[in-house]
C-alpha cells in the first residue's frame, strides 16, 4: 500500500500547488515541498526492510485475461532510484522557488514537476512491464510539458516536441519489445522475467526483442545515435534540466538496462549493441562538450557522455561492471544536478550563460564558485571526490574486458575511455576556470553577486555529498550500493572495494594520462573548438532530425500526389486493377480451369448479333464524349440484348428489355438535354492506354470466369419454377408467375423503388428552382409541333393502349404482364407529350401522378395484406376459375389485382420522371447559377 | 427465451432491435416533414428531432440488452443470436447517438434538414446492425447497401457545398464498383458452395466439397469489396476525399460507425465462412494490414488540414484493426471489438471539437488555426488533447489499452512482424496527432487574430466530457468491457483457433 501511495501522492498532489498559487508563491512551493517530502518520508519508512534484503511489494489484479497486474516493488534498485528522485526532487522544489521569476506561472510549474515525479516513481517501482511502460510514456509527456514550460521561447517549444517524438517514439519501440519479451517469458511480471534469463536469451526472438527494448532505453538516455534531443531540451528552465536531464529522466534509460540486466545481459549481441553505443556516446559527447560555449550546452553533452559511460558498464555484462554502473549513477546524480543548479545560479545572477562572456566571477560570487569547483572536481574525477571512485573502477572494468570489439585490438576500449576522460577533465576545467577566474567580465547584463540562501542550499547539500562520498564511501554509499547492486544483478555482488587507494596500477595510469592530457586540451581548447567549428564538418544532429522529418514529409507529399490526386479515374483504375488480379489469381495459380460441359453450336445469326453487340459496346466507349451519339450506340446494345433473349427463348425478358430500353433512352435523352453536348476532353494518351488495358483485362477475366462456370456442371433452379408455376401460381407464363407470385415480395419492393425514384426526380427538379418561364408549356411557349407527327401519334394512342391492355390481360399465361403493359402505356403517353406539347397533353390526361403512384402501391400492398385475412402469409397468391357467359371459363387470380397495382405504379412513376425531366427547355436553365432561389 | 424459428414471430423477436430502429427512423422522417421549412432558419423542431432520434437509439439499445437473454436453437441460422452481434450493436448505437448529439449546432448553423439527416443516420445504423447480425450473404449485401447508400447521401448532404457534392459523387461511383465486386464475390461463392449461409459455406469447405477455383475467386472478390469498405490500402482512396468533403457530422459518423460495421461484417464473413481457407486469405490480410499502416501513417504526416489528417488517421486505424483480423484468434477478435468501441468514441470526440473550432462549418480546418486554442478554451483544449492522445495510443487512455490488446492478439498468433510494425507506425502517428496538441498549447495565435468564436451548447460539452471520461476510464480499467468483448468473440475463437493450428510462423 505504501508503494502505491508513494507513486500516487505526487500524481494526485500535483493539483495542490496549482491550487495554492492563488494564495501566493510561497504557499505553492510549500505545497509542492510537502507533497514531495511526504512521499520521501514514506519511502524512508521502507528503508529498514529494504536494507534487510526484503522486497516490499504491492499487487492488484488489473486485467486477468491478459495477465496484467498493477504491481509495484521496491527492491534495492527501485529504492535507490526512488530515493534519488524524491531526494533531488525536494532540492529542486526549493531551488525553483527562488529561480522562477515573478512572471512565470509557478503553480503550473510545480504541478508539472510533481506529475513528472509521480511518473518517474512509477517507472522505477513498477513490477510489471506494461505498468512500467505506461509510466515511461507518461514521463515523456510530462517532460514535454516541462521542457516547453517557457512558451515564449521557440527553441523551448521545438526542443520539447523533439524530445517527445524521440523518447515517446522510443517508448513505443520498447512497447513492441516488451510485448515480445512478455510472450517469450509468458508473463509481464518483472520479478518473474528476471529469473528467466537463460530461457529468454535462448529464444529465437531474443535479437529483435533486444533491439526494440534497447531503442527505448537509448532514446531515453540520449545514447548515440539518439543523443541529439537532449541538448535541445536545454531550453527548459534550469531546475528542470537539473532534475530531468541529470538525475532522473535520462537515467530512466540506464535504469532500464539495470532493471533488465539479469534477463537480457551477458550475450555477445548485448555487449556489442550496448557497449558499442555507450562507447561511441562517451567519446563523442565528451569531445563536443568541450566545444560548447553555453554552460548548459556543455553540461548537456557532458551528461550524455556520462550516460554513455554507464551504458558501457552495463554493456560489459559482468556483475562487477554492473556494480560500478550503479555506483556511478549515484555519483553522477549528485555532481551533475549540483552543476546544473550552479549554472542556473550563474545565469540567474549575471543574465548570460555564454562561457565566452563570463569571466572572473570569483570576486562577486565566491560561494557559488567554491561549490562549482567541488562539483566540477567530482565530474573530472579528482581524488577525494566521488567521481574519482567510480571512474577508477570504470577504468578497471574497461581494462579487463571479456569481449573485444576488434579482434586483436584489446586496447581499443581502454583507449576510448581514456580519451573521453581526458576531454572530461578539459571541460571540467573550462567550466570552472573560464567562468570564475581570469579577468573580471565587464559587459555582463546584470551585476553578479551570490544568490539567496534558498538557491545555494540545494547546491551545497549536493556538493557536500560529493565530498563525503569521495572520502568515506563505505560509510555513506556502501549500504545503498550493496542492496541496489544485489537487486540489479540478481545475486550477491562480487567482491569490490570502495577504497581510495588501489596501488599503482593501470587505472591509475589512465587517470594520470587523462589529467595531463586534459590540462593540455584545455590549454589548447581554442584549437579544438576551431577544428570543431571549422574544417571538421560535424553532422549537426538537429539538422539530421529535421531533415529526416522534412524528407519524410516530402516523401509523404509524393505518395499523396501519386495515390491521392483526387482523380476518380485513377482511383477506379486502382480498384478495377486490384479486382482483376483477384479474379485472375485462381487462374494463374492453376487451381481452376474449364470444365467438360458441351459447347453451344454457333449459327450465323448469333454471330452477327454478337459482332454488332461487341461493335456497339466498343463504339460507346470510343464515342463517350459525344454524348447523344454514345446514347444511340448504347441503345443498340440494349436492342441486341433483347434479340439475344428472343433467340434464347425468353420472350418475356425480351419484351421487358425492349420497353425498358425505350423508356431509359428517352429518360437519358432528357437528362442529356441538361448537360453540355460534349464531355470534356482530359484524357492523355497514357491514361487512355491504361484504361484500354484495364478494360481488356477485366473483360478477359470476366469472360474466362463465365466460360469456366458455364462449362462446369451446375444445378439450376429453373426446374422448380417450371414445375410449380401452374399448380402453385395458376399461370403458365413462368416469368410472370415468378414476378407476381413466387417473388411477389421482390416485385412489391421494386415498384416502391420505382415510385420513390419518380418522386425523387420530381423533388430534385423542383429543388433546382428553375423559373417557370424556362419550362416548356409555360404561357410564353412558342414551340410549334409538326402536324404530321401530332396526327399520327393521336391515332396511335388508342392502338397502343389496346396493345398494353392485351399484354396485361394475357400476362399470367403468356408473355406480358403488368410491368410491360405499364411501360407500353407510358411510352404511348410520352409520345403524346413529345408530339403535342406538355400543355395540350396535361390538359387532357390525368395529371395527378403522385396519386396514381400511391394508388398503385396501395393496391399491390392491399392484395398482399388480403392474404392475411385468410390466414396466409403476406402476398400468398390465390386463384380460381369461373364460368362466364359468352367468354367461357375465366380465371381470377389475386395476382391480377397485384398486377394492376404494378401497372399503375409503372405508368405513373415513368410519366412522373419523364414529364418532369422534359419540362426544362434548355441546359442553361438548369445550370445552378441560373437558379435563383437556391441558396 | 429460446427461439427455434418455427413460428414466424420468432424472426420478429430475433430482429427486434433492427425493427424498432427502422420504425423509429420512419417516424422521425414524418416528424421532420411536419415542420414547415423556413428559408434561412434552422428548423424549429431540431432539438425535438435530435432527442427523438437519441431516444430511438436508446430504446433500441434497451431491446439489444434484452436480447442477451434470448438464445436460438440454431447456431447457423440466417439471423445470428450471439453476443458478437449484440456487442457490435452497442458500438453502432453509441456511434450514432454521439454523432447526433455532437452535431446539433452544426445542423442548426448549416440549416441542414434535420429530419432527413437523423433518419439517414438511423437507417444506416439499422444497416450496420443487420451487417453484424446476419449469416446470410444476400441479407448481408442488402444491409451493406442500406448502410452505404445512407452514407453516400450523408456525404453529399451539404447540397450547397461543391466539395460535399463532389465527395458524395466520388464515394458513390467508387462505392458502386466495390458493391458490384462484393456481389460478384457472393455469387461466385454461392456457385462454388451452393449456399449463401456462412455456416453452411464453412461446412462445405470443411468437407472438401465445392470448386476451389471458383471459391477462391469468390473469396478474393469478397475480400476486395470488404477491403474497400474498411478502407484498406490500396482500396482506401475514396476515404480521404469523402471524409474531407463531407459535412463534418457525416465524416465523424462514417469514420467511426461505418468503419466499425464494415469490420464487424468482415470478421463475421471471414471467420465464420472461411476459417478453413485461413491459409489462403491470411497472407492477403497480412499485406493489407502492413500496407495500410505504413502508407496511411506516412501520408497523414504531411496533411495540413486537421480534417484530412483525421481521415488518414482513420485509414491508419483500419490498418491496426486488420492486424487483429489477420491474427484471427479469439483474443485478437475480442481486441478488434474493443478497439472499434474505443475508436468510435475517440474519433467522434475529436470530430466534435473539430466542428466547434471550425465554427460548425468548414472553415478553420488547418492545423495553424489551432494555435493558442488550448489557452483560449482550456476545457475544450484538454478534451481534444485527451482524444488526440487516445488516438495516438498514449498510456493512460483507452487507445493505449486497445493497442496493447491488439498487439497481444497478434503475438498470440505469432505475427511478430505485424506487431512490431504496429508499434513503429504508431510512433509516426505520434508526430501528427501531437502536432495539433502542440499548436493548441505551445503556439499562440498571431497578433491581431481574433479568438476563435466558440459555440458549444451544454449538451455538446456534456457529451464530449463524457466521452473523454470514458476514454480515461477505459484506459485505466478496461477489464469489464474487455471481458464483454472476449465473450462476444468466443464463438469465433474456436473456429479460427482450430484453423490456425500448425500454421504458426
Amino acid at each position: 500500500m505504501t508503494l502505491l501511495l508513494i507513486v500516487l501522492l505526487p500524481l494526485v498532489g500535483a493539483l495542490l500547488p496549482a491550487w495554492f498559487i492563488r494564495w501566493g508563491r510561497n504557499q505553492s512551493a510549500l505545497a509542492a515541498g510537502v507533497v514531495t517530502g511526504t512521499a520521501f518520508a514514506l519511502l524512508l519508512s521502507l528503508s529498514s526492510s529494504v536494507f534487510a534484503g526484503e522486497v516490499p511489494r504491492a499487487d492488484w489484479t488489473w486485467m486477468s485475461s491478459i495477465g496484467l497486474s498493477l504491481a509495484f516493488m521496491a527492491d534495492g534498485l527501485g529504492y535507490l532510484f526512488a530515493f534519488l528522485i524524491l531526494g533531488i526532487g525536494l532540492l529542486v522544489v526549493l531551488y525553483a522557488r527562488y529561480y522562477l521569476s515573478e512572471k512565470d506561472p509557478m503553480g503550473r510549474f510545480y504541478a508539472y514537476l510533481l506529475l513528472f515525479m509521480g511518473a518517474m516513481l512509477g517507472v522505477v517501482l513498477a513490477d510489471n512491464l506494461i505498468v512500467l511502460l505506461v509510466f515511461w510514456e507518461l514521463t515523456s509527456l510530462t517532460s514535454f510539458l516541462l521542457i516547453g514550460y517557457w512558451k515564449h521561447l521557440p527553441e523551448g517549444r521545438q526542443g520539447a516536441r523533439m524530445a517527445l517524438v524521440v523518447t515517446g517514439g522510443g517508448g513505443l519501440a520498447m512497447l513492441a519489445g516488451f510485448i515480445l519479451l512478455g510472450n517469450i517469458a509468458g508473463t509481464y511480471q518483472l520479478s518473474e522475467i528476471l529469473q528467466m534469463g537463460e530461457v529468454i536469451q535462448a529464444h529465437d526472438l531474443y535479437a529483435p526483442m533486444l533491439v526494440l527494448v534497447l531503442i527505448g532505453a537509448f532514446t531515453k538516455s540520449a545514447q548515440f545515435p539518439f543523443h541529439f534531443w537532449l541538448p535541445h531540451a536545454m531550453a527548459a528552465p534550469t531546475p528542470v534540466s537539473a532534475y530531468l536531464h541529470s538525475a532522473t529522466m535520462v537515467k530512466a534509460g540506464v535504469f532500464l538496462l539495470a532493471r533488465l540486466f539479469p534477463a537480457l545481459s551477458g550475450t555477445e549481441l548485448w555487449f556489442f549493441l550496448v557497449t558499442g553505443a555507450g562507447a561511441a556516446t562517451l567519446l563523442f559527447a565528451a569531445y563536443v562538450a568541450l566545444t560548447k560555449h553555453d554552460l548548459k550546452g556543455l553540461l548537456a553533452y557532458s551528461t550524455v557522455s556520462h550516460l554513455g559511460m554507464i551504458t558501457v558498464l552495463f554493456g560489459i555484462g559482468t556483475a562487477a561492471a554492473a556494480v560500478v554502473g550503479i555506483f556511478h549513477i549515484m555519483n553522477h546524480a549528485a555532481f551533475k544536478a549540483s552543476l546544473f543548479m550552479n549554472a542556473g545560479i550563474v545565469d540567474h545572477e549575471t543574465g548570460t550563460r555564454d562561457i565566452r562572456r563570463l569571466s572572473g566571477l570569483w570576486a562577486a560570487m565566491p560561494i557559488t564558485g567554491v561549490l562549482a569547483i567541488i562539483a566540477a572536481a567530482a565530474m573530472a574525477g579528482v581524488p577525494l571526490f566521488n567521481g574519482f571512485l567510480s571512474k577508477e573502477m570504470f577504468f578497471e572494468q574497461a581494462w579487463a574486458l571479456e569481449y573485444q570489439f576488434v579482434e586483436g585490438v584489446p586496447w581499443l576500449l581502454p583507449a576510448i575511455v581514456t580519451l573521453a576522460a581526458l576531454f572530461s577533465v578539459a571541460y571540467s576545467i573550462r567550466l570552472v576556470w573560464s567562468v570564475f577566474f581570469g579577468p573580471q567580465a565587464e559587459d555582463l547584463p546584470k551585476p553578479p553577486h551570490d544568490p539567496p540562501f534558498g538557491m545555494l542550499l540545494p547546491v551545497g547539500i549536493l556538493a557536500a555529498l560529493c565530498i563525503v562520498v569521495g572520502i568515506v564511501p563505505v560509510l555513506v554509499a556502501g549500504p545503498m550500493l550493496a542492496v541496489a547492486a544485489t537487486a540489479t544483478i540478481g545475486i550477491a555482488p562480487p567482491e569490490y572495494s570502495l577504497t581510495l587507494w588501489h596501488g599503482f596500477n593501470i587505472p591509475l595510469l589512465m587517470t594520470a594520462l587523462a589529467f595531463v592530457g586534459g590540462i593540455v586540451a584545455y590549454w589548447k581548447r581554442w584549437a579544438i573548438i576551431g577544428l570543431h567549428e571549422g574544417p571538421l564538418p560535424f553532422p549537426e544532429a538537429k539538422r539530421i532530425f529535421d531533415g529526416t522529418i522534412d524528407r519524410l514529409a516530402a516523401f509523404s507529399h509524393g505518395t499523396t500526389a501519386a495515390l491521392e490526386n483526387g482523380s476518380l479515374q485513377r482511383y477506379l483504375a486502382l480498384l478495377v486493377g486490384a479486382a482483376v488480379v483477384a479474379m485472375g489469381w485462381p487462374f494463374l495459380t492453376g487451381s481452376w480451369s474449364a470444365g467438360p460441359g458441351p459447347g453451344t453450336p454457333l449459327d450465323g445469326m448469333s454471330l452477327v448479333v454478337w459482332a454488332i453487340l461487341v461493335g456497339a459496346a466498343v463504339a460507346t466507349a470510343a464515342l463517350h464524349r459525344r454524348r447523344i451519339l454514345a446514347l444511340v450506340v448504347v441503345s443498340v446494345v440494349g436492342l441486341m440484348l433483347a434479340l439475344a433473349f428472343v433467340h434464347l427463348s425468353a420472350p418475356d425478358l425480351a419484351l421487358t428489355q425492349l420497353s425498358v430500353e425505350v423508356v431509359t433512352v428517352v429518360l437519358l435523352l432528357l437528362a442529356l438535354h441538361l448537360l453540355p453536348k460534349e464531355g470534356p476532353s482530359e484524357d492523355s494518351i497514357g491514361r487512355k492506354a491504361r484504361d484500354v488495358g484495364l478494360a481488356v483485362a477485366a473483360g478477359c477475366a470476366v469472360t474466362a470466369m463465365a466460360w469456366v462456370i458455364l462449362t462446369n456442371p451446375v444445378d439450376t433452379i429453373s426446374g422448380f419454377h417450371l414445375a410449380e408455376s401452374y399448380p402453385g401460381g395458376g399461370g403458365t407464363n413462368v416469368v410472370n408467375v415468378i414476378l407476381v407470385d413466387f417473388r411477389g415480395f421482390d416485385t412489391f419492393g421494386e415498384i416502391i423503388v420505382l415510385a420513390i425514384a419518380g418522386l425523387g426526380i420530381y423533388a430534385m427538379i423542383d429543388a433546382l428552382g428553375v423559373p417557370d418561364r424556362w419550362k416548356i408549356g409555360s404561357p410564353d411557349d412558342e414551340v410549334r409541333y409538326p402536324l404530321l407527327l401530332t396526327v399520327i401519334t393521336r391515332l396511335l394512342l388508342p392502338l397502343a393502349l389496346l396493345v398494353s391492355m392485351y399484354l396485361f390481360l394475357r400476362g399470367h399465361n403468356q408473355p406480358g404482364g403488368g410491368f410491360i403493359a405499364g411501360l407500353v402505356t407510358a411510352v404511348a403517353l410520352i409520345l403524346q407529350y413529345v408530339a403535342s406539347g406538355i400543355g395540350w397533353t396535361t390538359d387532357r390526361f390525368v395529371r395527378d401522378y403522385h396519386g396514381a403512384i400511391a394508388l398503385g402501391v396501395l393496391a399491390a400492398g392491399a392484395t398482399g395484406l388480403g392474404a392475411w385475412l385468410f390466414g396466409y402469409p403476406f402476398l400468398t397468391g390465390w386463384f380460381d376459375y369461373f364460368e362466364l357467359p359468352i367468354i367461357g371459363e375465366f380465371e381470377l387470380a389475386s395476382a391480377v389485382l397485384f398486377d394492376i397495382g404494378v401497372y399503375l405504379t409503372v405508368v405513373a412513376g415513368v410519366l412522373l420522371m419523364l414529364v418532369n425531366m422534359g419540362k426544362i427547355r434548355n441546359a442553361s436553365a438548369a445550370a445552378p447559377d441560373a437558379a435563383d432561389g437556391e441558396g | 427465451m429460446t427461439l427455434d424459428f418455427v413460428s414466424r414471430a420468432d424472426f420478429i423477436w430475433a430482429l427486434l432491435p433492427e425493427i424498432v430502429l427502422s420504425c423509429w427512423a420512419m417516424a422521425i422522417l414524418l416528424v421532420g416533414v411536419w415542420e414547415k421549412e423556413r428559408p434561412g432558419l434552422p428548423p424549429r423542431n431540431l432539438r425535438l428531432l435530435a432527442w427523438l432520434s437519441v431516444a430511438g437509439l436508446a430504446a433500441t439499445a434497451g431491446v439489444n440488452g434484452w436480447l442477451y437473454g434470448v438464445s436460438g436453437t440454431d447456431a447457423s441460422g440466417m439471423i445470428a443470436l450471439d453476443s458478437f452481434r449484440l456487442f457490435a450493436n452497442w458500438i453502432f448505437l453509441l456511434g450514432a447517438a454521439l454523432t447526433i448529439l455532437v452535431s446539433l449546432p452544426y445542423i442548426a448553423k448549416q440549416r441542414l434538414q434535420a429530419g432527413e439527416f437523423y433518419t439517414l443516420v438511423l437507417l444506416a445504423t439499422v444497416g450496420m446492425m443487420v451487417m453484424a447480425g446476419t449469416r446470410n450473404l444476400i441479407l448481408l449485401f442488402l444491409a451493406i447497401e442500406t448502410m452505404t447508400i445512407s452514407a453516400y447521401v450523408l456525404t453529399a448532404y451539404h447540397r450547397a457545398d461543391r466539395r460535399s457534392a463532389e465527395a458524395g459523387l466520388k464515394y458513390f461511383i467508387l462505392g458502386a464498383f466495390s458493391s458490384a465486386f462484393l456481389l460478384y464475390g457472393i455469387a461466385l461463392t454461392w456457385g462454388a458452395t451452393g449456399s449463401v449461409n456462412l455456416a453452411e459455406i464453412a461446412q462445405t469447405i470443411e468437407a472438401g466439397a465445392g470448386f476451389t477455383g471458383l471459391l477462391m475467386a469468390g473469396m478474393a472478390l469478397l475480400g476486395v469489396g470488404f477491403a474497400f469498405k474498411v478502407g484498406a490500402v490500396p482500396f482506401h482512396m475514396w476515404a480521404p476525399d469523402a471524409y474531407e468533403g463531407a459535412p463534418s457530422p457525416s465524416t465523424a459518423f462514417m469514420a467511426a460507425a461505418v468503419k466499425a460495421a464494415s469490420f464487424a461484417a468482415l470478421l463475421r464473413v471471414f471467420l465464420e465462412a472461411f476459417p478453413g481457407l485461413y491459409e489462403a486469405w491470411y497472407p492477403v490480410m497480412w499485406w493489407l494490414a502492413a500496407l495500410t499502416m505504413l502508407v496511411a501513417n506516412l501520408i497523414a504526416l504531411s496533411q495540413s488540414s486537421v480534417k484530412r489528417m483525421l481521415a488518414y488517421s482513420s485509414v491508419a486505424h483500419g490498418g491496426y484493426l486488420l492486424v487483429g483480423v489477420t491474427a484471427a484468434n479469439e483474443f485478437a477478435t475480442a481486441s478488434v471489438l474493443f478497439y472499434l468501441l474505443v475508436y468510435t468514441i475517440m474519433t467522434i470526440g475529436a470530430f466534435g471539437i473539430v466542428m466547434i473550432v471550425s465554427g460548425h462549418g468548414e472553415e478553420r480546418l488547418q492545423v495553424d488555426d489551432y494555435a493558442g486554442f488550448g489557452w483560449q478554451q482550456p476545457v475544450l483544449g484538454v478534451l481534444l488533447t485527451i482524444f488526440l492522445l487516445a488516438l495516438a495510443g498514449f498510456p493512460g487512455t483507452a487507445g493505449f489499452m486497445a493497442k496493447i490488446f491488439l498487439l497481444q492478439g497478434a503475438v498470440e498468433s505469432q505475427l511478430w512482424t505485424l506487431a512490431i510494425l504496429l508499434a513503429l507506425t504508431t510512433v509516426v502517428s505520434y508526430y501528427y496527432y501531437l502536432r495539433v496538441a502542440w499548436y493548441m498549447w505551445m503556439r499562440s495565435a498571431d497578433a491581431g487574430e481574433p479568438a476563435i468564436p466558440v459555440v458549444a451548447p451544454g449538451i455538446v460539452r456534456f457529451t464530449l466530457i463524457g466521452s473523454a471520461a470514458v476514454m480515461i476510464y477505459l484506459g485505466v480499467l478496461p477489464g469489464a468491457v474487455l471481458e464483454g468483448a472476449i465473450s462476444a468473440a468466443e464463438h469465433f475463437g474456436v473456429v479460427a483457433g482450430e484453423a490456425f493450428m500448425g500454421l504458426a510462423r
